[in-house]
């Protein structure tokens, strides 16, 4: 079986760094402790995000790839200065609404993005730390 | 609901190569490009995903010889590895060597070596340039 339809997705990842509190606006925050432990402190605290962003589309004769990357660079780099080295949840006013939990962040990030690719943005990955990553993609017959 | 059996073998190669259509000028090729295009080449440590699927062999307990998948792999690097990809490897004659293409051309040259085989077939591949760039390809 040597024939099939061709599919490609390539991944940039994108770094940032940023604080933030989890908190629920109108508990204590002895209640906030209670849903968010640690991730509650009051003063907030900080990561080193990674956040890969995943592209697919049909590659270009002439270039060889699905996106230049001087075009990922240009459409994904302002979304993720947004954020870098800020205050989440003061900065961006999603999260006035939002927990600024790693979920959230994502589907934040996923919507900015989604804007700027016009259907070619295929998934969101994003890491907090190394060891917590939340994933965001369509779902697709043919995805693997 | 039956499960999908995967089972994937990493390799590492070192390799040099340079982002140039050979139909365009050196300034439109660094404005698509970038630095990818700059005259000399430049090499990077790639990484390698082949992930292939198939049934888990009752009497074996596998799906094929890691040993096995790990020498097709090898014999596939022997162009890719301490390789100039503009120059040594024929596959990429009209081919920009991407991450894309190269993960396009990895495919062809693994689901070649896996052809005569009935027990797996290619899955995906997944080609890292960097850390922080992969592409992954497949065919279905």
């Amino acid at each position: 079986m040597l024939t099939g339809e061709e599919h490609v997705r390539l991944t940039r990842i994108f770094r940032f760094s940023a604080s933030h509190r989890l908190f629920i606006e109108g508990l204590s925050d002895a209640e906030n402790f209670a849903v968010f432990d640690r991730c509650s402190n009051p003063s907030g605290h900080g990561h080193d995000y990674a956040v890969e962003v995943s592209v697919t589309g049909d590659v270009d004769p002439e270039t060889g790839m699905v996106e230049s990357r001087v075009n990922l660079e240009n459409l994904v780099r302002p979304v993720i200065d947004e954020l870098d080295h800020g205050w989440i949840d003061r900065d961006v006013s999603f999260f006035r609404e939002n927990v600024s939990t790693v979920e959230n962040v994502g589907r934040y990030l996923w919507a900015e993005l989604e804007k700027a690719f016009a259907g070619r943005l295929d998934r969101l990955r994003i890491w907090e730390n190394s060891k917590s990553g939340f994933e965001y993609l369509l779902e697709k017959p043919d995805d693997r | 609901m039956p499960f999908r059996k995967l089972i994937t073998k990493k390799v590492e190669f070192s390799a040099s190569h340079r982002c140039w259509n050979r139909n365009w000028s050196e300034r439109k090729n660094l404005e698509v490009f970038g630095r990818e295009s700059l005259s000399g080449g430049h090499g990077h440590n790639f990484g390698l995903e082949v992930t292939v699927e198939g049934e888990i062999n009752p009497e074996t307990g596998m799906i094929i010889n890691l040993f096995d998948l790990k020498e097709i792999v090898a014999s596939v690097m022997e162009d890719f590895d301490h390789k100039n990809l503009n120059e040594d490897n024929a596959r990429f004659g009209d081919l920009v060597p991407t991450t894309e293409n190269i993960a396009k051309v990895l495919w062809d040259a693994v689901e070649e070596k896996l052809s005569g085989r009935d027990d797996c077939r290619l899955y995906k591949i997944r080609v890292y340039e960097t850390e922080d760039l992969f592409c992954d390809y497949w065919k279905c």
